[in-house]
């Protein structure tokens, strides 16, 4: 990995460990499972684990204690979600105005959920593999100009931009406080000079200058708007030509904020085929403890995983 | 129905959870006994013995479940003409 020493690597393992002690201390049992599910990672997402923990220790190892309880309570709302799906078959919310609803009655919920999310870049085997894959496949692409949309707490595009020293690496959110976090991430990782943040809807008219990139990260995001084809065919607008999409959606996956239910492989990639883009290579990573066949069969959580071409003919 | 009744219906429950054709549950089993027994897995069993047995069952009376065998006694209660 460049611009990674094995001192970097030792850190990762302490700060690894130093996010499990603290996890103990909460949710002992919980821990126990996670660091199982840690040693059954592949050895790329190994590596993810790892740089994800030292980030996180970086830029929150004052609040590590409030990070881990947010971390439980993000676990419990999504237990709830979870209860909901299993008994009804859908998610709760069906449309993002429902989700804004749903979300306004758990006071200061965003904080503590982006909180959870952070871990579960470090712990849950379907996050972090996924995670590990996509940063995998766009790094291997040796994109000039990557845009991230949606880069929530930032991990994601700060990771790429670490090991694309020549890369100019953007992201565009229409949430400030996401904008913050990417910085911080950014900055905590040393890239925050290559990293550029800005407050940006995909579908607002753009500027009169042209922007094009050879890589589009759609890390975890299209299971979050209204319309989904609307968004990709915004987002197509902005590809160089040859330029990939690189997307992570996830399956049977209850959250409250989350409003497309996709149900399998083949429903994300009609979606994708009615957005004009075809498939270029795709895989899959079930929740932790359960293996592809196993969560296929009792309609599991599966993370979706895949990079997109444009279908130039449309 | 017999207590026995239910639990060789809950044990088909377990059976398709976990995966297991051979899964044996008892009275005295509990979430920390079994591996892949996480709250996910718990969520399924309980959702999947509502839809057996034809019951809901409250928050409340979720976590006040201890083991299996309080398990069988509460659908037992539930179903009970």
């Amino acid at each position: 990995m460049q611009g990674w020493s094995i001192d970097m690597n030792i850190e990762a393992d302490r700060d690894l460990d130093r996010l499990l002690h603290e996890i103990g201390k909460l949710w002992p049992d919980h821990a126990v499972r996670l660091a199982s599910a840690h040693e059954a990672l592949s050895a790329n997402a190994k590596t993810a684990a790892r740089l994800n923990a030292t980030a996180i220790c970086n830029v929150h190892g004052d609040r590590l204690s409030e990070i881990v309880k947010n971390y439980k309570e993000t676990c419990e709302v999504i237990l709830g979600e979870e209860l909901y799906f299993r008994r009804t078959g859908t998610y709760r919310a069906s449309n993002v105005s429902d989700a804004n609803d749903i979300i306004a009655a758990m006071p200061g919920f965003w904080s503590r959920y982006f909180d959870g999310l952070l871990l579960t870049q470090v712990f849950w085997t379907n996050h972090v593999e996924a995670f590990a894959l996509l940063k995998s496949m766009v790094v291997d692409q040796r994109p000039k100009h990557v845009l991230e949309i949606g880069p929530g707490h930032g991990l994601i595009i700060s990771s790429i931009s670490k090991e694309l020293p020549n890369s100019e690496c953007t992201a565009w959110d229409i949430n400030r406080s996401a904008i913050d976090a990417t910085q911080a991430f950014a900055a905590a990782m040393g890239v925050d000079h290559k990293v550029r943040a800005h407050l940006r809807d995909v579908s607002a008219p753009p500027p009169n200058k042209v922007e094009a990139f050879d890589s589009i990260v759609l890390f975890e995001v299209l299971e979050h708007v209204d319309d989904p084809v609307e968004m990709l065919r915004h987002v197509s607008r902005f590809l160089s030509p040859h330029a990939l999409v690189y997307v992570s959606i996830p399956i049977n996956s209850p959250a409250p904020d989350h409003v497309g239910l996709y149900r399998s492989q083949d429903a994300i990639e009609t979606m994708a085929s009615k957005a004009g883009f075809s498939i270029v290579e795709s895989s899959l990573f079930p929740q932790t403890g359960y293996s592809l066949k196993r969560a296929i069969r009792t309609d599991a959580t599966i993370s979706y995983v895949a990079a997109w071409r444009e279908c130039k003919d449309r | 129905m017999q207590r026995e009744a239910i639990r060789l219906k809950l044990n088909d429950v377990f059976r398709d959870v976990f995966d297991n054709d051979v899964f044996e549950i008892s009275d005295e089993l509990k979430a920390g006994d079994v591996d892949d027994w996480d709250s996910l897995s718990h969520i399924r069993i309980i959702v999947a013995a509502e839809k057996m047995f034809s019951v809901r069952f409250a928050q409340s009376e979720i976590e006040k479940l201890r083991n299996v065998g309080d398990f069988i006694d509460l659908i037992s209660e539930k179903i009970r003409p």
